[in-house]
């Protein structure tokens, strides 16, 4: 697999599997209501060709109003999707989304992939949607946030799962990152101890 | 006996098998390889929906 890098952008061409074409469609929809979002977690790991899958993508979003989440519930909802919490807007803007509870969105009559939607809320959390890495995958943009968070934060979640992904990203893209970015990241995050985990070659760096 | 779970020495096999799916990657033209990991996703994907009122009782939504 090959990526080019160019600032904070990252350029690449695969053969779309149907959990990348479920991102790209959401991301379109979210686009049209000018909200804006980046994608974490699971799915980057996937997206750059970790074969798993993952039963849902997490995206967190600005702090929004409620006429904002209406108008994306109406757009999402003409294009076939629904919310597997609730069918009613208000709920799922007040009882949800600002209690800090992901809304999930799915094709309607499906589960699987759901995108896990969450207001940014903590220091961290805006620190993702304030550094962007927009990726553009066979022409079509989707917007991440600096790999070096989401290694820490991999790290700092802790399942195998998780652990692996984040050696995944730090080895795939070693070339491409700021090391003590990461490790910035992972004193706030209490976690700096499992920098091992990304391996000898993260050890030769430090 | 059974023998009891490692978590280390499996976290330490995860790693090991994650830094040789990587330098493989790293040679194979994206090509190839995303239509193996697409193969992969959706033969999952396709077969995941069957019961949704017994995920949607896990998950408490």
């Amino acid at each position: 697999m090959e990526f080019e890098f160019s600032g904070n952008r990252i350029k690449f061409s695969k053969e779309l599997s149907d959990l990348d074409r479920f991102v790209i469609d959401l991301i379109k929809i979210i686009n049209k209501t000018g909200i804006k979002y980046t994608v974490i977690s699971g799915y980057i790991a996937i997206l750059f060709g970790r074969p798993r899958v993952t039963e849902d993508v997490d995206i967190f979003i600005e702090d929004i109003s409620y006429q904002q989440f209406k108008n994306f519930f109406g757009i999402i909802s003409e294009k076939g999707y629904n919310f597997l919490n609730s069918s009613d807007p208000e709920d799922l803007f007040h009882n949800y989304l600002k209690e800090s509870i992901g809304i999930r969105a799915a094709k309607t009559g499906s589960v699987f992939p759901n995108m896990e939607i969450k207001i940014a809320k903590t220091g961290l959390d805006k620190v993702s949607l304030g550094n962007p890495v927009f990726v553009e995958l066979n022409g079509n943009e989707i917007i991440t946030s600096s790999l070096e968070l989401q290694i820490a934060y991999k790290l700092y979640l802790g399942s195998r799962k998780d652990i692996e992904d984040a050696r995944f990203l730090f080895k795939m893209f070693e070339s491409n990152l700021k090391y003590s970015e990461i490790e910035k990241y992972a004193i706030e995050l209490g976690c700096e101890i499992k920098l091992k985990f990304l391996g000898a070659e993260y050890g030769k760096r430090i | 006996m059974e023998k009891e779970y490692d978590h280390d020495k499996n976290l330490r096999g995860g790693l090991e098998f994650i830094d040789i799916l990587v330098d493989y990657m790293k040679i194979t033209p994206n090509a190839d390889w995303s239509r193996q990991q697409a193969r992969f996703i959706n033969s999952v994907l396709r077969t995941a929906n069957q019961d949704i009122e017994l995920y949607k009782k896990v998950k408490g939504i």
